[in-house]
């Protein structure tokens, strides 16, 4: 039996649709968001309408039903069923989409600003050029050492991060539905801590939410000024707790 | 001379061989403020009375301290008797109460409002259970009373109310009376180790030798 | 394919998944993921054990909250894979299911149980732990939940309270076997319920209760305790705690929406005339940013109503707190005496730009109005200029307050213009940035130590609400007709 086209192309459609939300929902485990969802929707459907109409008989298939439901006379009660029920789903569409929202004003916020090339904290200037973590090296040089380091770092964290950042370090902590705009930072997520140098967190810890650059929105963020509860020492070491738990690299200056 | 070797002997084997017939008797007073002190109700006054006297410092006039636990180490296997303690009048009666290993205890309400018991206890199973008015008797089994500890055992509902239960192995044991004395009978003679305990003013442990007959046991806490 | 995973790649959606290369030893999990809390020796002594309320647990005690097996007793195995795989909600313990497999889990419970000798010392004896019967779940009729109703002014409101927020006369004194102080649970919140908001969890809580906490045990399991409550009697508190819970926590309100009144605005917090707005829900979270952090806020949420009329505005902020503070009486282990108070914060004047002034307080440059009620002196309008920078301005702001049973309603109400003094004018039709702060004065909140919220957004809606919305899809809806028409007759003249 010969499949209507009609209802092939609907088919395809359908099925590309619920695949993609299956394959990142289900097997991915990261919902798609809806901005990439409609890009590639709009993608298939226009492939799929064209395959379609590529020649006049497939053409024929698509577009004939839809003729002969308002031309055709033999259709007449389906077609006063259908325009019946078309105008009023029409208002309430646009009613949908036109009624005003009262919805947050949408707020544009860079997460990772561009810092400034150079700053000052514990008394002293600190260059961002040339900025490194002094214990970068222990990790083969002196492994225990090195270690050690880590290990002070995760006292840093437990004791300071955890509410916000999370146990798991994925921005989950206890306290992050009270402090959920902006978010606190998914140190996991690929792009986050991977993309930076560790100069860029230092200055980021250091001056806190309130040292951001405007772009930043240093009036809404609760990250805290940490400088005035932490040592020099103690931001290096937890800077190496995270990209040790994490498993990611810093970006270096050669790169 | 027979008296002697006898004291050799029994220093040497206590307290396989010995005779248990020495008796420690005493007082136990303390240097500190006796003057009582009460404590506020904050609940259920129509039963518990507007305010209850603390029982965390009771001392008389002359210095006695009342519900000091004194013991005398590793004499005598403690056995497991038939115990209870009663909730009465939002207080817990007796405040300290001294049982062997595996004692089954019988909680009683005498009161007419909700109570729990609640012990809190570390080395044994802690028990906490409600007893409302209508729960009058609940047997806590021997097995919350296993390990010796000191327990304290509390109703959370009457922040007020709490007592102790005191695990104990052996037997040559007692609390003191109002008056701070206690008398622990069946102690072979010689050398042996003993423990004052008091919820407030602390632990003390001392040598002591006990004699055939009566030896006394005069001690003063929280110097 | 290769596109749409290079798609995926650039999207930056995979996320890093931990591994471990060989068998899964629980001690390497454990040294890797749980000492931060937990501490090397399991002692429940990590570095963050200090800063956290519920206190991590101590593995050598063996003495685990959230069990099917009677007060006291040990936990089964499934009970410590529970509270790893899912966490204990409102704690710091999130759930590792998404981050350690099946295997990791159990390796880890036996490293956990490996704390402790008293489960090696309860084998040798014969008595491994047993879960308890559960009997059978009743239908959660009104007749049973009024038979539980029953029970639980008996058994439960001592310290849950008659509303179930935790405001029983006993919530105030209450400690856990280690000494800290413990609240009873608001049985309202369940997504606060730290063993779970499931029936069976409701149930198992009621009949076990919980270890090493004042929650007793309900159910006796020796059948000699005559009087003691059954299973049945179990499952009708069960049932009734179900009629006073909600499980799901509500979504955050971005913006508390202001309604026009032609009417006076409500004067009473308890005006039925509230009924008619559904709450805006506000979390909060310690001040951990200034001066004397505080990690151990009890106070959640605000809940916040609002009208206006063309001279006043009105917010009703509602807000749960077991103790209405300063106590009168105060039992000897917990002092603490402060007062209980909440402020609402805005910018002083609404922002033109994107720019606000510092959430937590405002700042010299952009100073914040506080409006501030507490209970034990009068409200009054606040300039702040950062969270330990503010001072009491001549603004008047008039505030009625009730409590009952677990819950402050605070009622605040101001001219909508403003000046020097009073602060802020509000402007209809523009997003006004809007916060809240709360002190639980028996919990020793003071000054800084309280809990705060970010920037929310406050809306003076539209008044007319009118029929311009109608208008356009009204016009799209004719147009449709209008084709539909040209269709009709267009196929009649073919006919």
């Amino acid at each position: 039996m010969k499949i209507p086209g009609l209802i092939k192309s609907v088919v395809i459609i359908w099925a590309a649709w619920y695949g993609i939300v299956y394959l990142f929902t289900d097997l991915l485990g990261a919902p798609i968001p809806a901005s990439v969802m409609k890009m590639y929707m709009f993608f298939i459907i226009i492939g799929v309408f064209m395959a379609f109409t590529a020649d006049e008989e497939t053409a024929e298939e698509i577009f004939g039903p839809f003729r002969r439901l308002l031309f055709d006379r033999s259709h007449r009660v389906l077609r006063s069923i259908v325009f019946i029920v078309i105008p009023p789903l029409v208002f309430m569409v646009t009613y949908e989409i036109t009624r005003p929202t009262l919805d947050a004003p949408v707020e544009l916020r860079a997460v990772h600003p561009a810092p400034p090339s150079s700053f000052m904290a514990f008394g002293k200037s600190f260059n961002m050029l040339t900025l490194e973590n002094p214990y970068r090296s222990l990790e083969r040089g002196k492994p225990d050492k090195f270690r050690e380091a880590v290990n002070e770092g995760r006292t840093v964290y437990y004791t300071n991060c955890f509410f916000c950042h999370g146990d798991k370090l994925e921005g989950k902590g206890h306290f992050v539905k009270g402090f959920n705009n902006p978010a606190p930072a998914n140190f996991r997520e690929v792009g986050a801590i991977g993309q930076l140098q560790e100069s860029f967190l230092f200055w980021r810890i250091a001056v806190g939410g309130p040292g951001l650059p405007n772009e930043g929105a240093p009036w809404a963020s609760p990250m805290p000024v940490w400088k005035d509860f932490l040592t020099e020492d103690q931001i290096w070491k937890v800077i190496l707790f995270l990209y040790d738990y994490t498993g990611h690299r810093p970006r270096t200056f050669g790169k | 001379m027979r008296t002697k070797l006898l004291i050799a002997v029994s220093l040497t084997f206590v307290p396989v061989f010995a005779f248990a017939n020495g008796t420690v008797t005493g007082k136990i007073k303390t240097s500190a403020n006796h003057s009582s002190v009460s404590v506020v109700v904050t609940k259920d006054t129509a039963v518990c009375g507007e305010s209850v006297i603390s029982e965390k410092l009771i001392v008389n006039e002359s210095g006695g301290l009342k519900n000091a636990v004194v013991m005398i180490e590793g004499v005598g296997v403690a056995k497991p008797g038939a115990v209870s303690i009663n909730q009465e009048k939002c207080r817990f009666n007796p405040h300290v109460l001294v049982v062997a290993p595996g004692t089954e205890v019988a909680v009683n309400n005498m009161d007419e409002t909700t109570h729990n018991f609640h012990t809190y206890a570390f080395e044994n199973e802690p028990v906490n259970f409600s007893q409302p008015a209508s729960l009058k008797t609940k047997k806590v089994t021997g097995e919350n009373f296993e390990e010796p500890e000191v327990v304290e055992v509390k109703c959370d509902i009457h922040e007020w109310m709490n007592a102790w239960i005191v695990v104990s192995e052996t037997s040559a044991v007692a609390v003191t009376g109002a008056d701070g004395s206690f008398t622990i009978n069946d102690i072979p003679p010689g050398s042996h180790k003993i423990r004052v305990w008091h919820e407030f003013l602390g632990e003390v442990v001392k040598e002591i030798i006990v004699k055939d007959g009566i030896t006394t046991f005069d001690l003063t806490l929280g110097e | 394919m290769i596109i749409l995973a290079l798609l995926f790649i650039t999207f930056g959606l995979f996320q890093p998944e931990f591994s471990y290369a060989n068998e899964p030893v629980g001690k390497e999990i454990y040294d890797r993921l749980c000492l931060g809390c937990h501490g090397m020796t399991g002692k429940g002594d990590g570095p963050a054990a200090s800063v956290l309320r519920p206190k991590p647990r101590n593995f050598r005690l063996a003495r685990y909250k959230y069990t099917q097996t009677q007060y006291g007793k040990l936990p089964l195995d499934s009970d410590i894979y529970k509270a790893i795989a899912e966490g204990l909600h409102g704690t710091a313990m999130p759930g590792w299911s998404d981050t350690l497999n099946h295997g990791e889990i159990e390796s880890l419970v036996d490293y956990i149980k490996s704390f402790s000798k008293k489960f090696a010392k309860a084998k040798a004896k014969g008595r491994e732990p047993a879960p308890i019967p559960i009997g059978t779940p009743p239908l959660f009729s009104v007749k049973v939940i009024e038979k539980g109703r029953k029970l639980y002014n008996v058994y439960c409101k001592k310290c849950h309270g008659g509303t179930g927020r935790g405001s029983g006369s006993s919530a105030v004194s209450l400690t856990h076997d280690l000494g800290d102080r413990i609240w009873p649970r608001n049985l309202t919140e369940g997504w606060l319920y730290r063993g779970g908001n499931r029936s069976e969890d409701i149930f198992r809580t009621v009949a076990t209760g919980i270890s090493g906490t004042p929650m007793p045990s309900h159910v006796s399991f020796n059948p000699e305790d005559k009087s003691a409550l059954t299973l049945k009697d179990a499952w009708n508190v069960t049932a009734f705690v179900d009629s006073i819970i909600t499980r799901e926590e509500p979504k955050t309100s971005e913006v508390l929406v202001v309604k026009f009144t032609n009417g006076v605005v409500p004067k009473d917090p308890t005006d039925p005339k509230w009924n008619i707005i559904s709450p805006g829900y506000f979390p909060l979270a310690g001040q951990i940013i200034e001066g004397e952090r505080w990690f151990k806020t009890t106070l959640k949420s605000v809940y916040a109503r609002a009208f206006y009329n063309e001279k006043r505005i009105a917010i009703l902020l509602e807000w749960d707190d077991p103790t209405d503070s300063p106590l009168e009486k105060t039992p000897e282990n917990f002092p603490q005496n402060e007062p209980d108070a909440i402020a609402i914060q805005f910018p002083v004047k609404i922002p033109e730009g994107m720019e606000k002034p510092y959430f937590l307080g405002g700042s010299a440059s952009r100073p914040v109005t506080v409006w501030k009620w507490s209970s034990e002196s009068e409200a009054k309008i606040l300039t702040g200029k950062g969270i330990l920078r503010s001072e009491k301005t001549d603004g008047i702001i008039s505030v009625n307050h009730v409590y009952h049973e677990g819950r402050h309603k605070a009622l605040f109400s101001r001219s909508l213009g403003g000046d020097t003094q009073n602060g802020i004018t509000f402007v209809r039709d523009r997003y006004i940035p809007v916060a809240f702060n709360g002190w639980d004065g028996n919990n020793g909140e003071k000054n800084e130590q309280r809990a705060v919220s970010v920037w929310y957004w406050l809306l003076l809606e539209e008044p007319t609400g009118g029929a311009s919305v109608y208008y356009i899809p009204a016009l799209a809806g004719f147009v449709m007709i209008f084709f539909e028409l040209l269709i009709i007759i267009k196929t009649r003249n073919i006919g």
